[in-house]
């Protein structure tokens, strides 16, 4: 469905060019959960953007290979089949609702608007039906739009959807912002969800609301999933596939439970050595020595191979593609042959 | 993010912020002009102060010469008078000259002042908040209330015209602003978790005041009164031609302005060039400012 | 001393006044904050006790009236045998063995000093030494944490996350305290960084027979480094015991759904996905009557609305708080 082919994004920053990311291939099948997992700076965010076309354009430029859904091209299409494209195929939902909802209107009123964008989509000719120009005045919503917000927030579990519709985003605790923002962006009924550290800045118990919720719209509405997240618990808890990425490339994609059992790539191993599970023995955990490296230089060597406990020589020579090391699972190491 | 970087901020102590930003600041092509302006005037004003000291007189000609020492009247521009000469026969570049060390240190006093009293005022209280803040604010805007022209005026007539006169009514009018900024400043500083943990290793609240709070808004004090000290400029010349400024025959800019006023249409250079040296001296100041500003990331 | 815990609290409460609330459509009359609403806890010494909870339930302002950044408003608290945090008296010596790291090493450390002085500036506040005495000890903390002397002169811009963190370690043990509070030490911190300093303040407790009382809302944080575990609602503890005891059988609801819900590595048992909790974590100014748990709690019966449960010992050394314990047998 999604499908990235040698993808290449680079920054233009103060300090230089920083390769988010680097030749990156992957592919996203239909109805599928998958868990995009990396550290700060490893790209994983950069890749969502791209997915719904919002690299930012002034900083941001693909240095090469194609990211394409359903077999069209992003970069090719035009302003308006980008409109379309956004929203009604790939949503997004991100981590701070905050600064996502517009803290000036209503949540029934954001709600609305979206339904009323994938109306319009289907039909162009429809009005938008006496929604205020001036932002900020209230919009009475017609009963039939009312009572499809409605159905949104009963969708997304929110106690109350007739009271909430009148509700402001800071009148809101942020379990139910984000459940907000999932119905807005479930409101064109996107094929793709991209959702973005959604649960970072949640309560563990609220995440695992949400995080419910987010299976539940997969197994219930077919919606294909791409959750970017730091924390490796989490996606073991929701994925179907992991894909772990380090310094903007991808080093390990397999199923979830391959990935725990028969994690191939050393970086993979080395984050799950680091989760602190159960209590303290006399070992302790075993951190990654080092750090990330500078993502402005050229890259010749694999970029883990620093802080690579089972470094050869070719580790610094040469940079190791992704490959199949079993089924359906592939890793970029030297480890496993050329 | 787990990485060293970060945007170049000031560095551990005043002196050293200063050093550390001029280095930065001189990759900046407005910066540098601004510097080297300030740093003529600077240095003029040092110059001439001495000279002034020392009963020296380095500038071509007298800046108040007697009737017999006076050279023609009314001399547009030339070589051996660069700025030409005025109504009385003299010559304007050595009076613009005499009066530098008054009109350009007079912004590094007032504003100097008002940095100091504002900055441990407001300081102090974003950092205690509660009685102390309310109290001290409303303090602050008593001062905030009076009118610089007015309080000017007010002196003007007690206490005579003057630049030593002049300086106080401004002082006076001029650290309010600075108070305000250091409180808003120390707020943000006050929430931080090293303050807390200064607290924890047994400091006092006027030690943490003065080790922890003022170094840390320092940096923004420092590109407002940069950015000021052109203003005290601009206003002490705005008092100057109301009169209110160092007599004649004592020269000074503003002073200059007004005089030769009356002859804009027909000798022109007699007003238009120690106007111009006042827009400098303030353009010079305000683009410092913004390097500084810039360098630091201050908004 | 031997039988006295390092650190008592008897029904401590701390409330705040608050304009109001949070809704600023609220009709204007002042509202009390009940952040700590009654709490009774105590931690051995050389101990590490783990304060777990939700954003909030208190723990924070628990953390800081413990600290005395902030005086308590009603109860006792008792350290190394002494009762502190009395109105009136001063408690400047007990700095010295208590301290406190922060949650945000960005804001831990004065951006003008340098590490060396950061280090030092408990010596120079709460102890008597020569300056040369200070020197050495600050220069012996920081290789205790692991980083070499040439981070002496470096500036906190200077340095990474996990290398602040580690600064501010150094700073808290330099007056060799005896009870560190640690304030979400490791949440702004990526996995690897996370694992180290966690390695750190597990070799630093050995070395300094150091206690920790860790305020987490991280489930695997806490049940790595604690010994006993506290688990923190609405202000108060609902259930408290040896660590193993609390993870392995939590019995009071809201335990059992914050241990469902904390994300575990095993794509095998997914627990977080049969989680039934659902509702938000009550309001500190208007929190239920009675069990401040039950409009979310899926045992609960009307007696819960009405009286508050009060601990009940459901093992050795293991307590919770709720009418129907049985139910969670």
């Amino acid at each position: 469905m999604l499908e990235l082919k040698g993808f290449s994004v680079r920054y233009r920053t103060a300090r230089g060019e920083v390769r988010a990311l680097e030749s990156v291939d992957l592919k996203i099948n239909e109805k599928e959960f998958v868990a995009l997992v990396g550290e700060s700076g490893c790209g994983k965010t950069t890749l969502g953007l791209a997915s719904i076309g919002l690299l930012p354009p002034r900083s941001a430029r693909i240095a090469s290979g194609a990211i394409s859904y359903k077999g069209v091209d992003l970069a090719k299409l035009s302003p308006n089949q980008m409109k379309n494209y956004r929203g009604s195929e790939v949503a997004m939902i991100f981590q701070e609702p905050l600064t996502s909802l517009n803290p000036l209107r209503r949540i029934g009123e954001q709600i609305a608007e979206a339904i009323v964008l994938r109306i319009q989509k289907r039909d162009p000719s429809t009005p938008t039906r006496g929604a205020p120009r001036v932002p900020g005045m209230r919009w009475k919503l017609p009963p039939d739009l009312k009572k499809e917000v409605e159905t949104m927030l009963t969708l997304v579990r929110i106690p109350d959807p007739a009271h909430i519709i009148d509700r402001y985003p800071f009148e809101l605790s942020g379990g139910m912002r984000q459940r907000a923002m999932i119905a807005m962006a479930l409101s064109q009924q996107p094929e793709l969800l991209v959702a973005d550290e959604p649960t970072t800045a949640l309560d563990v118990t609220t995440q695992a609301q949400v995080l419910r919720l987010m299976k539940e719209i997969k197994d219930k509405l077919g919606t294909t999933i791409m959750l970017v997240t730091h924390d490796l618990a989490v996606a073991s808890q929701v994925a179907d596939r992991v894909v772990v990425m380090y310094a903007g490339q991808v080093v390990e994609d397999a199923d979830v439970r391959e990935i725990f059992s028969n994690p191939k790539h050393p970086y993979t191993q080395g984050l799950l050595a680091c989760i602190p599970t159960g209590t303290r023995d006399g070992k302790g955990l075993t951190p990654i020595k080092g750090t990330i490296p500078d993502l402005t230089l050229k890259r010749e060597l694999c970029q883990f191979q620093p802080r690579c406990p089972y470094a050869m020589e070719i580790c610094s020579r040469k940079e190791p593609k992704l490959k199949e090391v079993g089924k359906d699972h592939r890793a970029a190491c030297f480890l496993y042959g050329e | 993010m787990d990485s060293a970087q970060g945007p170049p901020q000031t560095q551990g102590g005043f002196a050293a912020a200063l050093t550390g930003t001029v280095r930065t600041m001189t990759r900046n092509k407005e910066s540098i002009l601004g510097l080297s302006i300030v740093l003529l005037f600077l240095i003029t004003a040092i110059v001439m102060e001495a000279a002034a000291l020392l009963n020296v007189q380095i500038t071509p000609y007298p800046a108040n010469p007697l009737p017999n020492q006076a050279s023609a009247i009314l001399l547009p521009p030339s070589l051996s008078h660069p700025f030409g000469t005025d109504n009385l026969g003299r010559d304007v570049l050595s009076r613009i000259l005499v009066a530098t060390p008054y009109d350009f240190m007079i912004g590094f006093v007032v504003v100097g002042t008002a940095v100091l009293i504002g900055g441990v005022l407001g300081g102090l209280a974003g950092l205690r908040g509660g009685l102390i803040d309310e109290f001290l604010m409303r303090f602050t805007d008593i001062f905030f209330a009076l009118p610089v022209l007015l309080i000017a005026m007010v002196v003007g007539a007690i206490l005579g015209g003057g630049i030593t006169n002049m300086s106080i009514a401004l002082m006076i009018t001029w650290w309010p602003s600075y108070a305000r900024l250091a409180r808003g400043e120390s707020l943000k500083v006050a929430h931080q978790n090293y303050i807390e943990a200064a607290r924890l290793s047994g400091q006092r609240p006027h030690r943490i005041l003065f080790r922890h709070v003022i170094p840390n808004i320092s940096g923004t004090l420092l590109v407002y009164a940069t950015l000021d000290i052109g203003t005290v400029i601009l206003v002490y010349s705005g008092l100057t031609f109301l009169g209110l400024g160092n007599r004649p025959p004592a020269p000074d800019w503003g002073q200059m302005v007004a005089a030769y006023n009356g002859w804009l249409l027909t000798d022109p250079w007699l007003a238009i060039i120690p106007g111009l040296v006042i827009s400098v001296g303030v353009i010079g100041f305000s683009l410092l400012g913004d390097g500084i500003k810039d360098t630091l990331g201050v908004k | 001393m031997v039988n006295e815990p390092l650190l008592r609290t008897v029904d401590l409460r701390k409330y705040y006044k608050s304009a109001k609330g949070m809704n600023p459509l609220a009709k204007g009359k002042e509202q009390v904050v009940r952040a700590v609403d009654g709490v009774s806890l105590s931690i051995p010494y050389g101990k590490t006790l783990a304060v777990v909870g939700e954003s909030g339930c208190g723990k924070t302002t628990l953390a800081r009236t413990l600290a005395l950044l902030t005086p308590p408003t009603s109860g006792e608290i008792h350290f190394d045998g002494r009762r502190i945090a009395v109105r009136g008296v001063k408690d400047d010596e007990v700095y010295r063995k208590l301290q406190m790291v922060f949650q945000d090493p960005d804001s831990s450390l004065d951006p003008r000093m340098k590490v060396k002085d950061t280090i030092a500036e408990p010596l120079r506040g709460l102890t008597e030494m020569s300056e040369s005495e200070v020197r050495s000890v600050a220069a012996e903390c920081l290789t205790a944490v692991g980083l070499s002397s040439d981070f002496a002169d470096r500036l906190p811009r200077q340095l990474s996350g996990g290398q602040k963190q580690r600064v501010a370690i150094a700073r808290a043990i330099a007056t060799r305290p005896s009870l560190l509070i640690l304030d979400e030490p490791t949440s702004a911190l990526d996995a690897s960084v996370q694992a180290q300093i966690l390695n750190l303040l597990v070799e630093l407790q050995r070395k300094f027979s150091l206690s920790y009382m860790l305020i987490t809302h991280n489930i695997a944080v806490a049940a790595y480094l604690s010994d006993l575990m506290a688990v923190m609602y609405a202000g108060n503890i609902v259930e408290h015991g040896p660590s193993s005891q609390v993870l392995g059988k939590p019995r009071h609801p809201y335990t059992i759904a914050l241990m469902k819900s904390a994300p575990r590595p095993d794509p095998w048992k997914r627990t977080l996905l049969e989680t039934e909790i659902s509702g938000e974590v009550p309001s500190a100014i208007n929190p239920p009557s009675g069990c401040k748990f039950n409009p979310r709690c899926p045992f609960a019966e009307s007696i819960c609305s009405v009286e508050v449960p009060i601990m009940r010992m459901v093992g050795e050394g293991h307590s919770a708080a709720c009418h129907f314990l049985q139910k969670t047998n």
